[in-house]
């Protein structure tokens, strides 16, 4: 550290005083620091010693390599991954410390707490931490009850990591991140209130039924190179919400609903996608893959990052329900308006139009999904 | 910084027992060895100094203890001098 802030750091001990002289973890500019300092690192690694595919997280650096690649480790007597060895080389000869027991290697690695598999292509929860986090959420979520911001800030920050392997689950933390939006005093007291305890009871129930496996291949994909896409257009004018699927020629329509949380053309939008999501359950086969296309940016947003407040977030979590019952994909995309003619022709319930554009289109009506609208779930 | 004094010991923090206070005196002993905390002086602060208090917690799951510095300890806390904007917004996987 600077000598100047070393001078601040004085530790007292049986009345002799101490300067610490290093980056302590529990100073509030320690991470930023230390990040920046891995990050030169990790540069050094890279773009010297063209060390390729290193990751790290925090203080836990990680990759692949092929399998039978390795080299003689000198200090530690052991032949360890080519490119670990390189690593360690390069983390000697810069003097940083490390320990043989943490220097790990297998077909299968435990990465900040996540069993990965490179060769499966799968990410794991382990099944007794699964256990263990479900029960702390249930602990938590209970009504009436008091944390204080610092137990709020810890369940945010397990549940945020365990969307690495529950990736659909992140609209379960919405209320608990509005909870502690502008508080600062880590030991004030915030009250569990029943939008709390409904969100993290949505999350624990969906963690206990889910494998808590993550197949990458599941992420990798996109509408041009899968197979078994089904793609959907939707719309929302001030006179309706419509979804339009091309493939099967079906083009659906709705007033827009009476008793919706807000009135704005936004929450429409991004009802109609929820709707259309809804729709999926009716159709035979369930795609696996699903590309919804929308003329509002907003709604591409929030259905891909899977982050909104309330209202919004109930659309996502009544959507991701969906997705969750019938193994579906989701990608939401922007299109220009002028693509997205028919269901904008649909929401206006413009059926003249709608026949001009699309000769053969069969039409019907449909009700907007209850529980989207913040009605309570039967 | 305005409405910091020049010196300030906040280092008052009596540890819970014995086994607490021979592991801190170990603990700060091997940092010294390792040259991450200087040699002993005192009793007395020199101007500029600040002193934070220290505790002991037990590490999750494991009988070893754990040396805490509190850096965000009472009044003209040292954390309490670092702006929360420079330092929020850091992604831990944003390397």
């Amino acid at each position: 550290m600077h000598p100047l802030w070393q001078l601040k750091q004085v530790i007292t001990v049986n009345n002799k005083r101490y300067v610490d002289r290093c980056n302590n973890f529990g100073g509030r500019g320690s991470a930023l620091i230390w990040i920046s300092f891995m990050s030169l690192v990790t540069w050094i690694a890279s773009v010297v010693l063209l060390l390729e595919h290193l990751k790290i997280y925090m203080d836990d650096s990680f990759s692949f390599e092929i399998e039978g690649n390795i080299l003689l480790y000198e200090p530690y007597g052991s032949y360890l991954p080519h490119k670990q060895v390189l690593l360690l080389k390069l983390w000697d000869k810069l003097g940083i410390p490390h320990e043989p027991s943490k220097q790990i290697f297998g077909r299968q690695l435990t990465i900040i707490g996540f069993d990965v598999d490179p060769n499966k292509m799968i990410i794991s929860i382990p099944l007794d931490k699964k256990e263990e986090i479900i029960s702390y959420i249930r602990n938590f979520a209970i009504p009436h009850h008091r944390h204080t911001l610092r137990k709020f800030q810890q369940i945010a920050g397990t549940i945020s990591w365990l969307f690495n392997v529950f990736p659909l689950l992140k609209p379960g933390l919405s209320v608990v991140y509005a909870k502690m939006r502008d508080k600062s005093k880590l030991l004030a007291q915030i009250y569990v209130n029943v939008d709390v305890v409904r969100e993290l009871t949505w999350l624990a129930n969906h963690m206990e039924r889910l494998p808590g496996v993550l197949l990458l291949e599941s992420l990798d994909w996109s509408p041009e190179t899968a197979e078994d896409v089904v793609t959907i257009y939707t719309n929302a004018s001030l006179a309706g919400i419509a979804y339009w699927f091309p493939e099967i020629n079906f083009g659906f329509q709705s007033h827009l609903p009476h008793d919706a949380p807000l009135g704005s053309i936004f929450f429409f939008e991004a009802l109609a996608v929820c709707s259309a999501i809804h729709a999926l359950a009716d159709t035979d086969p369930i795609p696996r893959h699903v590309a919804i296309f929308t003329n509002n940016t907003n709604t591409v947003d929030i259905f891909n990052s899977l982050c909104a407040s309330a209202p919004y977030n109930w659309l996502l979590i009544s959507a991701v329900d969906v997705l969750i019952k019938f193994n579906v994909n989701l990608r939401v995309y922007h299109v220009s308006g002028a693509e997205n003619n028919v269901a904008d022709a649909l929401s206006r319930f413009d059926n003249d139009q709608v026949i001009h554009l699309v000769p053969d289109l069969i039409i019907d009506n449909f009700i907007p999904p209850r529980d989207s609208l913040g009605a309570t779930k039967k | 910084m305005d409405g910091y004094p020049l010196m300030w010991d906040n280092s008052f923090r009596p540890l819970k027992n014995e086994e607490h206070q021979a592991f801190v005196q170990e603990q700060v002993d091997e940092e010294v060895h390792l040259g991450r905390f200087s040699y002993p002086f005192g009793p007395d602060l020199l101007e500029g100094m600040y002193s934070t208090p220290v505790h002991v917690v037990p590490k999750p799951n494991l009988s070893k203890l754990w040396l805490v510095v509190d850096h965000s300890a009472g009044e003209f806390s040292l954390n309490s001098m670092i702006n929360l904007d420079d330092s929020s917004g850091v992604k831990l996987d944003g390397m």
